[in-house]
């Protein structure tokens, strides 16, 4: 059941009227000593106690009577299997499936059962993302855009960072929320993760029991991984020298993608005029991924921010894609896609600091290492999602199917037939006492 | 000729008082007493004097012999009056200003009074504290302070047999006398019509002041009502708008019942609202009892 006009029922206040009229009317009878009362007897008038009890039926048919019309102008909607079917029909939805690492082995599942999903709607899209709580804004927004009900769809594990109630802010009130749980079993323990600084690795590893959680750390000498290839004039060689161990201070957690190329192009690189030119723009989903990585990198956003004014200023950078920007918001760092190789063109002096963030963001941009979150052995309790979703509100449906669809009318019936016999009882109440009154005393009215 | 409200009356704390103005106001009407005659039994003839009143000439004697006699009377026998008062608690109505209990005080002394005065014996028949309270019929000053005095401490109660005071009342006459029953006549219909019959039938000369308060006639209340029976305490909610119709027609039926069944059983009537002054009620009774007796008893007695 649904009510298609749920503050109506504010009418039932209404019901007090009648309450109202009933113990006003009925007035506050004050005890009055009499000689006798055998008189009363005589006369039959006994207006108290069979009269109360009728005044009882009345007052309830006519609160009757309110409920039932309150209730009609409330639009009630009864669910049938049939109807459902039609106004799922009618629904839009988007489905955001979640494919963060920790999905990876239920994936396959989870995509079949959004399929299913989406098919039962009459339009849906399919999202998949690593990020269901940054893709939810989007999915609302094309939400917000149907003209039919809308339901946004979640499958995902729902480990604790996953999603917040107020990434559901977004979603539009009218739209439904409905939150798929897919288990994905719990990720291997104890966990660990590899951190490289420069030439030695540090090995963090914790364990988890139901009541502690223990962390170790350990450090070892190890092998340094291919960092990107630095190509500079060999005025620069001290500079890059200084940067690079100045790179290295900064961790890149293992493993790390070492089956692609990046080179770091210096202003003072002989062939880098030849290289600008030849470059074209990106085209290769990994270095795509590359560089939205770095270029959310804080560091190097905070050091070319804190970068002066160029000293070089790039005749034709047409095909490169702007990473960085200065103090000025002129370009830092450029990138461009060499065959398989993915170019960026620092803007900035090799012993700048920016030149140093530069080196470090692009070894943690080719970390292959899943995110902390998605490590995460907690899932969001079942209890807080369902307190999270909701059924997809009966506004929406367009208007030639509402003015149908309120079973309302049913209940005016009711409150016309409540009406006539509340129309009849109060007939048969004054007819009974208009029959007694002859009988009182047998003779009419001498007065 | 102006009468003692009621409102005056109730005023009065003082019963003897209160029955001696009652009793100044009927004399001021100027009426002879009703109860004149009754008790003198025929003595002798003497020769008339000059002077003598000629209403006790015996014309037939004149007849007979062609000599004026005048009859003589003696008081052998007094006449002796039982009244009866009702102290049933229907009687403690209205609760503010002249009960019906205290109005009929008022007219059982004023009637004392009155007899006591034209030297007949007065005797009160009543209850008090669930107990017969009776006084012997007497004549007297004296006799008539203690009946006065028992008038005025009456309180009203619950136990009111009407039956069993009237026939204890009646038994104590030592002769023939009178009763005069003052009361609302609420209890027990039947049985007090019965054994009021009853001393009817045994000689006495039966009277019923029926008492009744204009509210008991009117039912003057607004809206819904809450009425407590005073005698039982049972209580019953009216609409008493709806309701007085048909209860003064109820009412009416009674009193005119009660008339009725007195008219039939030979026993003087009178019905007395209690907002009319005492001593015109007690006058407009005694006018019509003495009528009556003018026309029923008095050749009677002239015949002894």
């Amino acid at each position: 059941m649904i009510w298609l006009n749920p503050w109506a029922w504010a009418g039932l206040l209404a019901v007090a009227v009648p309450v109202l009229i009933h113990l006003l009317g009925r007035g506050y009878a004050r005890v009055q000593r009499f000689p006798t009362l055998r008189f009363l007897e005589a006369s039959r008038l006994l207006p108290t106690r069979r009269t109360r009890v009728h005044d009882l039926v009345l007052l309830a048919i006519r609160a009757g009577v309110l409920v039932a019309a309150v209730a009609a102008l409330a639009q009630p909607f009864l669910l049938t299997a049939n109807r459902r079917r039609t106004l799922d029909a009618a629904l839009a939805r988007a489905v955001v499936i979640d494919t963060s690492t920790s999905m990876r082995s239920a994936l396959v599942a989870a995509r079949l059962q959004a399929k299913r999903i989406a098919d039962s709607a009459q339009t849906s899209v399919l999202l998949e993302t690593n990020d269901p709580s940054s893709a939810i804004a989007g999915a609302a927004a094309w939400l917000s855009k149907q003209p039919a009900r809308g339901e946004l769809v979640v499958l995902s594990d729902f480990q604790t960072a996953a999603l917040a109630a107020a990434d559901l802010e977004v979603v539009p009130a009218t739209a439904g929320i409905r939150l798929v749980k897919i288990p994905a079993g719990t990720p291997a323990l104890p966990i660990e993760r590899r951190v490289q600084y420069g030439d030695s690795q540090t090995v963090a590893r914790a364990m988890l029991s139901a009541e502690r959680t223990d962390a170790e750390w350990s450090r070892s000498a190890a092998r340094g991984f291919r960092t990107p290839v630095l190509l500079a004039g060999p005025a620069d060689r001290l500079a890059l020298d200084a940067a690079l161990r100045a790179a290295a201070t900064v961790g890149v957690l293992l493993p790390v993608d070492t089956n692609h190329a990046i080179g770091i192009v210096y202003p003072t690189y002989g062939q880098r005029a030849e290289l600008l030119r030849s470059a074209t723009s990106l085209r290769a989903a990994w270095m795509a991924d590359v560089i939205a990585r770095i270029a959310a990198d804080s560091l190097l956003a905070g050091a070319a921010g804190a970068a002066s004014e160029a000293t070089l200023v790039v005749a034709d950078s047409g095909a490169a894609l702007v990473v960085a920007h200065n103090q000025t918001g002129r370009p830092a760092v450029l990138a461009a896609q060499d065959h398989d190789r993915l170019l960026l063109f620092a803007l900035t002096d090799a012993s700048s600091l920016a030149s140093a963030a530069l080196i470090a963001a692009t070894a943690r941009a080719l970390s292959r290492a899943p995110a902390a979150t998605e490590l995460d052995p907690a899932t969001i309790p079942d209890a807080t999602l369902a307190s999270w979703q909701r059924a997809p509100s009966a506004e929406a449906p367009s208007s030639a199917n509402r003015g149908s669809a309120s079973d309302g009318r049913w209940l005016w019936l009711l409150a016309l037939i409540l009406l006539g016999i509340e129309w009849w009882a109060r007939r048969s109440v004054v007819t009974t006492s208009a029959a007694v009154r002859p009988l009182s005393n047998g003779r009419s009215h001498a007065a | 000729m102006s009468a003692l409200s009621p409102a005056v009356i109730a005023a009065i704390a003082d019963l003897e008082l209160a029955a001696r103005l009652v009793v100044e106001g009927l004399r001021t009407g100027g009426h002879r007493s009703p109860f004149h005659g009754y008790s003198t039994e025929f003595r002798q003839h003497r020769p008339y004097r000059a002077g003598d009143d000629l209403k006790y000439l015996d014309w037939k004697l004149f007849g007979r012999s062609d000599r004026l006699y005048t009859r003589q009377f003696r008081e052998t026998t007094n006449l002796s009056v039982m009244i009866v008062l009702d102290t049933s608690a229907s009687m403690a109505f209205p609760e503010q200003g002249l009960s019906k209990l205290r109005y009929g005080a008022i007219a059982a002394a004023a009637l004392s009074y009155l007899v006591a005065e034209q030297g007949h014996a007065v005797g009160l028949m009543t209850m008090a504290d669930k107990k017969l309270s009776y006084v012997p019929a007497r004549g007297g000053r004296q006799h008539l302070r203690a009946l006065l005095a028992r008038i005025d401490r009456l309180a009203p109660s619950a136990d009111w047999d009407a039956p069993r005071v009237i026939a204890r009342g009646a038994q104590l006459l030592q002769r023939r006398g009178v009763v005069i029953v003052v009361s609302d006549f609420y209890d027990a219909e039947d049985e007090t019509r019965r054994e009021l019959r009853r001393v009817v039938q045994r000689g006495h000369d039966v009277a019923m002041l029926q008492l009744v308060s204009p509210a008991e006639l009117s039912l003057p209340y607004d809206g819904h009502v809450e009425l407590e029976d005073l005698e039982s305490g049972t209580r019953r909610l009216v609409d008493a708008a709806a309701t007085a119709p048909h209860y003064r027609l109820a009412m009416a039926d009674f009193l005119e019942r009660c008339r009725g069944h007195a008219l039939r059983d030979g026993i003087d009537y009178a019905f007395i609202a209690t907002d009319t002054p005492p001593e015109v009620a007690l006058r407009d009774y005694l006018v019509r009892r003495s009528s009556r007796h003018a026309v029923g008893r008095a050749p009677r007695a002239v015949t002894k």
